[in-house]
Formats: C-alpha cells, sequence, structure tokens
C-alpha cells in the first residue's frame, strides 16, 4: 500500500513528464516488437525461397530505418525534454563549486530548496559548537600561560576584565593595585545598538577584543515596560589596543555578521563571521548580505567571485573566513556560500569548515521526488594556513550527520568527527579520527552504545564523553593510536550534566543532586575524577554544596564552559554560584566557590566570596588566581585576597558604579 | 534436400554457380570428388565446369515437373505455368488468376486450385485468397495479427489472422 501510494505520489508530482515517458515508452516497444517480426518473417521468407531456388525476397532497408526512426524520435524527444528541463548543473571539483555571479547563488538556493521541500524536513544543521570560541572545550584552566580566549586575562603586569563594552585595565600588583584604565569599546549605536564580548586576548603589545553587536528589539512586559530582547546579530568587532601607547586603539576591524569562530594563532587571528540571508524575502538583495570588512576606514565587501559552494550543503547564507596578521594589520579572506551554522575548528596548520551535505538521488535532477536524499555526509573542507595566508586546501566526505567535532595537533591535525550513522536512531554515533581533514584513520561505530551523547572533549589524547540521558555514563577512548582508537574505560556516574577539564589527567564534572523528592530543592554535586593510563577513568571524590549551608543553589557552571577556573599549583577550583531563599521572599546570593582539591581528605569547600559592595543580585563571578593572590571579579567590584586566607580581603576596588 | 562435399577453397565458388543451401536432413549428396558419395544417399558427381548444367538439374529436382492451370479472358482461354502465377483471389462468383500484371479467370474453385497446387507451395491466405509463397516481395506485419503480403508483381495481399499460423509454420518460424 505505502509503495502504490508512493508511485501515486510521484505520478501526480511529474505527471507531464510520466505521460511523456509512457507515450515513448509505448512508441519504442511497438515499433521494436514490429522491426523484430518483420525482420525474422522476411528472413524467413528468404530462406523458404532460396531453398526453392526462387529470387528471393529483398529486406527493405529504407522501411526498416524508417520504423527505428520512429522508434527512437518519441524516445529522443522524451530524453531532450527531460535532459533540458533539469535544473541547471554545477561543475564541482572535488565538492566544490566555484560560484561566477549572483545567478549561481540564487540557482544553487532555489534548486536545494525545491529538493528539499519534498523532504518534509528542513535541513538540519550539526550540533551549534557550545563555544564559539575555541579552546573552551574545558575549563579555563590557568596554567600560567597567556593565549586562553576568555574574558579575563593575565600578563605579567594587568589583569585584563571584559564586560559588556568596558574593558578594565588593572594593576594586579598587590603593591599597586588598581584600574590602570576603563576602556570603552566604541561601536556603532545606532538603534539601540549593544555590544556583547566574545573573546579578549593579550599579546606583547597588544590587546585584543572581540565581540558582537546586536539590534535589539523590544518587548512589552506588563509589569516593567518594555524591555530590550537579544535581538540579531550585526557586526563583529575587532579592536587592538597598543599596550605601549596607553592602550590606544591602534587598529579596529568591523565585520559583517555573527561571528561563528574565532581563534588566536601565534600572531594571527582567524576570525570566521556568519550570515543568513533571507530568501524568503521577495527580490533579496543578495548584495546586501555578500561578507564585507570595514578596515582603516575603507569597506571591503565580497565579490562574488571569491565564493565557493561546498557540494550537498545548505545554501542559506555566507561565512567569511578572516586571517588577520596582528603585527601588521593586514587580513585576507575566502567565503563560502553555505550553512551558517556549520563548525568551523581551526589549528596552526589550518582552518575545517564542517557541514551536513546530503546527497540526491540522481533522478532528482529530473522528477519531484519525496524524500530525494539517498545519504546524508559530514563534509570537511580544509583550508591550510600556509605563510600567513589562507589557501582551500581540499574536501572530504565522511558517511553520517555530523553531530560535533573536536581537534588536537601535533605536526599534523586529527580530527575527532562524531557522526549520526543511523538516521532512524538519533543516539547512534560514529565516532571517525580524520587526519589533516582528508584521511580517514580509524573509527568506532556506536561508541555510546545507544546512550545520548552529552559531551565529548579531547584531554591529552583521551577523548573523554559524557553520556546518557541524565548524564549517567563516562566514557574514555584511547586516541594515543590514532590509528587505532579504542574503547578503553567506562565509569558510572549520577545526574552530571558538564564536565571541566582541569589538567589533561583530571576532571571535574558538576550537577544536580536532588536531596528530596520536591522539585525545588537542589543541591549541586561536583565530582572530581582522575584520568589514568589508556585513559582509564576513576572517581576520586565527591562533594555537595548542600542546601543547609546555602539553600537552593544553581551554578553557572552546571551549563558554562569557561565559568570555572582551576589554578593547578594552589589545586583551586573556583566557579560561581547563586543561592537563593523563598522566605520570607525570593532573596538571590550570587557568589564564588573555592574547592580545594589538593586537600589530603579529598575535595573540600574551602570558602565561598560575596563581595559586599556588589548590590546587583544578577552579579555574574569570576575568579582567577595570580601568583599567590585570589582576585574575585563581580560586575562592579575586585576583590583580591591572599591565597591562605580567602576569607579577609586585602583589597577592595570598584570597578564600575552601580548601576 | 542437398548436401554440398568439394574441397573448402572451392566451396563459396561453386556453392554460388549451383544455388544450393545445405541442409541437415538431405537426400542428395552433390560433389566434385567420387570419394565423397555416401552409399545411402543419391549421389550427384560432376566436374566444377559443369556446375551451371547442374544447377538446372537441381532446379528440376527441387520444382518438379510444372502444373498448367487453365485461365481464360476476353481474348480467349490459355494454360499458364503455376510457377508463373502470383496469387489467386475470389471476386464475387469468380475466381481470378493474378499473373504479373494480368489478370485471368478461371473457372475452377479456389479449394480446386489449392489442392492442385499444393505441392507447388500455394498457400491459402485468406478465405478469398490463393498466394504463391515464391512470388512474395515483403511481408509486413499489420495490426491484430495480421500480414499484408507485398507482391513481386507490386499487388497486396492481407493475410488473415486466421491462417496466421499456418503461413508461420509453412515458413517454418
Amino acid at each position: 500500500m505505502e509503495m502504490f501510494m508512493r508511485s501515486l505520489e510521484f505520478i501526480l508530482n511529474n505527471f507531464f513528464k510520466v505521460i511523456l515517458i509512457f507515450i515513448s515508452l509505448v512508441f519504442a516497444l511497438y515499433f521494436s516488437h514490429k522491426i523484430v517480426k518483420e525482420t525474422r518473417l522476411n528472413r524467413s521468407l528468404a530462406k523458404f525461397q532460396k531453398f526453392m531456388r526462387e529470387t528471393q525476397a529483398t529486406m527493405k532497408p529504407k522501411r526498416l530505418a524508417g520504423l527505428s526512426a520512429l522508434m527512437i524520435v518519441p524516445t529522443l524527444v522524451a530524453f531532450s525534454v527531460l535532459f533540458f528541463s533539469r535544473a541547471p548543473q554545477f561543475d564541482f571539483d572535488n565538492h566544490i563549486y566555484n560560484v561566477s555571479s549572483e545567478q549561481d547563488i540564487l540557482s544553487i538556493h532555489q534548486q536545494f530548496q525545491q529538493k528539499m521541500s519534498n523532504t518534509g524536513l528542513r535541513s538540519v544543521s550539526p550540533e551549534h559548537s557550545d563555544n564559539i570560541i575555541q579552546g573552551l572545550d574545558g575549563v579555563n584552566s590557568q596554567e600560567r600561560h597567556m593565549g586562553l580566549p576568555d574574558l579575563i586575562q593575565v600578563d605579567s603586569e594587568f589583569l585584563y576584565i571584559l564586560k559588556g563594552d568596558v574593558m578594565s585595565v588593572v594593576r594586579k600588583d598587590v603593591n599597586d593595585i588598581g584600574v590602570e584604565i576603563n576602556i570603552s569599546i566604541n561601536y556603532d549605536r545606532a538603534h539601540d545598538r549593544m555590544f556583547y564580548p566574545l573573546a579578549l586576548y593579550v599579546e606583547e603589545d597588544i590587546v585584543i577584543v572581540v565581540g558582537n553587536t546586536y539590534e535589539y528589539s523590544y518587548l512589552y512586559n506588563f509589569q516593567l515596560g518594555f524591555r530590550p530582547e537579544l535581538g540579531t546579530e550585526t557586526d563583529i568587532i575587532v579592536q587592538v589596543f597598543d599596550k605601549n601607547d596607553g592602550f590606544n586603539l591602534l587598529r579596529e576591524y568591523v565585520i559583517s555578521g555573527a561571528l561563528a569562530h574565532v581563534m588566536k594563532l601565534d600572531k594571527t587571528l582567524i576570525i570566521v563571521s556568519a550570515e543568513s540571508v533571507p530568501f524568503e524575502e521577495n527580490q533579496v538583495q543578495l548584495n546586501d548580505y555578500l561578507p564585507h570588512i570595514t578596515f582603516e576606514g575603507v569597506t571591503y565587501q565580497a565579490d562574488y567571485t571569491e565564493i565557493s559552494y561546498i557540494q550537498g550543503t545548505n545554501p542559506e547564507g555566507f561565512l567569511g573566513i578572516y586571517h588577520i596578521d596582528l603585527q601588521n594589520g593586514m587580513f585576507e579572506r575566502k567565503v563560502i556560500f553555505g550553512d551558517t551554522h556549520s563548525t568551523i575548528i581551526s589549528s596552526h596548520n589550518a582552518v575545517y569548515i564542517i557541514s551536513e551535505s546530503v546527497k540526491f538521488f540522481d533522478a532528482s535532477e529530473m522528477f519531484v521526488i519525496n524524500n530525494p536524499i539517498s545519504e546524508v555526509n559530514t563534509s570537511i573542507v580544509r583550508f591550510a594556513i600556509d605563510n600567513h595566508r589562507l589557501v582551500f586546501h581540499s574536501t572530504s566526505m565522511v558517511n553520517g550527520k555530523p553531530h560535533l567535532s573536536r581537534i588536537w595537533s601535533d605536526n599534523d591535525d586529527y580530527l575527532a568527527i562524531v557522526s549520526l550513522s543511523d538516521p532512524s536512531n538519533p543516539y547512534v554515533y560514529r565516532l571517525s579520527i580524520i587526519e589533516n581533514g582528508t584521511r580517514l584513520l580509524s573509527k568506532i561505530d556506536d561508541f555510546t552504545k545507544g546512550k545520548k551523547l552529552l559531551q565529548f572533549s579531547i584531554n591529552g589524547l583521551c577523548g573523554i564523553s559524557l553520556v546518557g540521558s541524565e548524564g549517567s555514563v563516562l566514557l574514555g577512548i584511547d586516541l594515543s593510536d590514532t590509528s587505532r582508537v579504542s574503547m578503553e574505560s567506562e565509569l558510572g556516574v549520577t545526574n552530571q550534566l558538564l564536565f571541566h577539564k582541569l589538567s589533561e589527567t583530571q576532571l571535574l564534572s558538576i550537577g544536580f543532586n536532588q536531596l528530596f523528592s520536591i522539585e525545588s530543592v537542589d543541591r549541586v554535586q561536583l565530582s572530581l575524577y582522575d584520568i589514568g593510563s589508556n585513559c582509564a577513568l576513576s572517581l576520586q571524590d565527591t562533594i555537595y554544596i548542600s542546601y543547609e549551608d546555602y539553600g537552593i543553589v544553581s551554578s553557572e557552571a552546571v551549563y558554562h564552559q569557561n565559568t570555572l577556573a582551576y589554578d593547578y599549583e594552589h589545586g583551586l577550583i573556583i566557579f560561581p554560584y547563586n543561592t537563593f531563599d523563598y522566605s520570607p521572599s525570593v532573596v538571590h546570593r550570587p557568589g564564588l566557590v573555592v574547592l580545594n582539591a589538593i586537600h589530603e581528605e579529598g575535595l573540600i569547600i574551602d570558602t565561598h566570596i560575596q563581595h559586599s559592595g556588589e548590590t546587583d543580585v544578577w552579579s555574574r563571578y569570576r575568579g582567577v588566581v595570580v601568583d599567590d593572590y585570589l582576585f574575585s571579579i563581580s560586575n562592579h567590584m575586585l576583590q583580591v585576597a591572599h591565597i591562605d586566607d580567602i576569607d579577609t580581603p586585602l583589597y577592595i576596588i570598584q570597578l564600575y558604579e552601580n548601576n | 534436400m542437398f548436401r554440398l562435399k568439394v574441397p573448402k577453397d572451392k566451396r563459396s565458388v561453386i556453392r554460388n554457380k549451383l544455388r544450393v543451401i545445405d541442409s541437415a536432413q538431405y537426400d542428395f549428396v552433390l560433389t566434385t570428388d567420387v570419394d565423397f558419395i555416401e552409399p545411402d544417399k543419391i549421389n550427384i558427381v560432376f566436374n566444377e565446369e559443369d556446375a551451371e548444367k547442374v544447377s538446372k538439374v537441381l532446379d528440376t529436382i527441387v520444382r518438379g515437373s510444372d502444373v498448367f492451370v487453365t485461365v481464360h479472358n476476353e481474348i480467349g482461354q490459355k494454360n499458364i505455368e503455376s510457377r508463373n502465377i502470383q496469387y489467386f483471389i475470389s471476386e464475387g462468383n469468380e475466381i481470378q488468376t493474378v499473373a504479373g500484371k494480368y489478370r485471368f479467370n478461371t473457372k475452377m474453385k479456389l479449394y480446386e486450385i489449392e489442392e492442385l497446387l499444393k505441392a507447388k507451395h500455394f498457400i491459402r491466405v485468406s478465405k478469398h485468397a490463393l498466394v504463391n509463397i515464391n512470388k512474395i516481395d515483403y511481408v509486413k506485419p499489420a495490426l491484430n495479427s495480421k500480414l499484408v503480403l507485398q507482391m513481386k508483381n507490386g499487388d497486396e495481399v492481407e493475410v488473415n489472422r486466421h491462417y496466421y499460423k499456418i503461413f508461420k509454420k509453412t515458413l517454418r518460424i
């Protein structure tokens, strides 16, 4: 019955073409039968007459040629109609098509959407990386080196804190502690735009701020009136400040679109912008959405000839890949027309664009077919970084729909690609190890054994996964032999929602643990794990931030990376929390929790920090250890205490005015 | 009917001269070498130079003696060799004899003519027509299991679907 219905649907969707094919087939069959029959009869007649020693019948080649023409012509006509009614064909070279005009873009989009409209699906983009900023695969692990992407950075002289559109530069020497300067990030504030910081980097002579501007839309709230709601990204702002010149603005780049990826590699900055094109609008002006960058007062808009399309990817917007030389300010750009939700990862060697790529049945070029997708793959496009230039290197495909991707490098890059290998089951994952994005080295099928994958990260040469719908299992995968990766350990855990990498041999997982059955009563559970040789996982300790001491507790660290800091030298784990009570009324009390991870009794809560001068009940706290001092930072305050006596603040500095 | 047994290098030439087809089942052996004769067959041994004469002998063997059919027209009456007749067709109460471009009448019934000329490879193709197979120039299949016979004189005769199988069988299809 299903087969019948599908056939009926196909005929109705392609009625004219089906009729044409049917007629030409009937013609072809009829005349081929006639030709065969006629030839047989006349050959037999000729043979008979030859046997009878009479003049033989002739085969009449002209007549047969005429019959053959009658057989072939309708078929040719049908074929021509089908052939010329095909959608425009694009000549892909290694899965890449180099666009040449606006019409190309429109045709690619139209063709793709036409086919996808028959699937009943909207192309689902790969799981958007929870970290735009690469390196946030684990905790803000302060191992006393710079360059980690964070909104708090430290160098030999200063502590840099980026909050909202203000960067505070604080002298970190406790003998001269104080705010050196507060720098406002200047940007175009038309239409009530706001700035959302996304990355802060500190180099020898410069400080780099990266963020997005947003245009807010206002929604009416009955109690509060019109309130701004997060709207659409407009531009990416990259500002470079000169440390040697009083932190004056040295250079600025304004890049159109939303920030999809940022990574600093030595003296270069890789920025990837993403901008969707509203094709659904009538007469969309494509030129308005072409990636552009403004530098030193000059706007450089991408030309159509700069743009490439990756075969099979959802062509809904532009990805601009910018390679900025921080020393001389020069930049280079590549543009991809494709899926703006692609995952982008990079290393010193290359930038990788990882997208979902669908393959359609060949027949879908000519016919309207329901569900024309024959397979879903993960497309990996590699742009090599060659002598400070971005060079397109290769494209490869891995079977399965992309789920998430990670990278680690030595001389070569190794990509760990997790893809969904069973269309009918969303929890069957394949882990593939790809060298330099081109060569499949090894893989493990269904490595989570049918459990939902919550998190995957690379710790040294171990792949650590948190699986299970309630975070119930930690898996350790040995990546040391990339040609033969293997599952080495499995550890049952409970209620763990996120794990943070403390070091290559330690993990901290964090989640909620319900003390009572009442829904509103929760406590935060933290567990410390050791990663042994061969990626063997073992639980070291578990503690709770209990209800009795704190009331109901929640923490950003349960959901977000880069909120938790680990000081290896002192063994301190610092992360924000928020506690509140319902009686007599709801009171929020945010702060920082400091755990001691090297105490002989295991994990213990050392102390918690709240800034008395911080009146913002929604303040977000962060902590950072500088030398032997703990700097705790809230929305408006900075407090410094010695590691040996964290409860006693030595210095309290107001960063900004309390609003 | 015939089997040609000659040296391989002369086979093609002699075959063309004799206008002969080898049969799987044969009664006659044709050969230029007496050593090739077969005792249980009728053997014709000849010199290569006499091939054309032998061919005429073979004509006589195959066709046999001719049968004459008496026909008449407005001029008078005559006897026509059956091998020169294209076909017989009944029109109304008369039986017409078509020989080349000429048409004659005959007083015999169609079934009588069919009986008379059975051994001369005349075949009934419909209720109204009797056709000389050797005078068919081309066979054209038509719709509904019919055939149209294009005769050597240009006329067309239809093979009725009831006689279609017999026709095919005669041609050994």
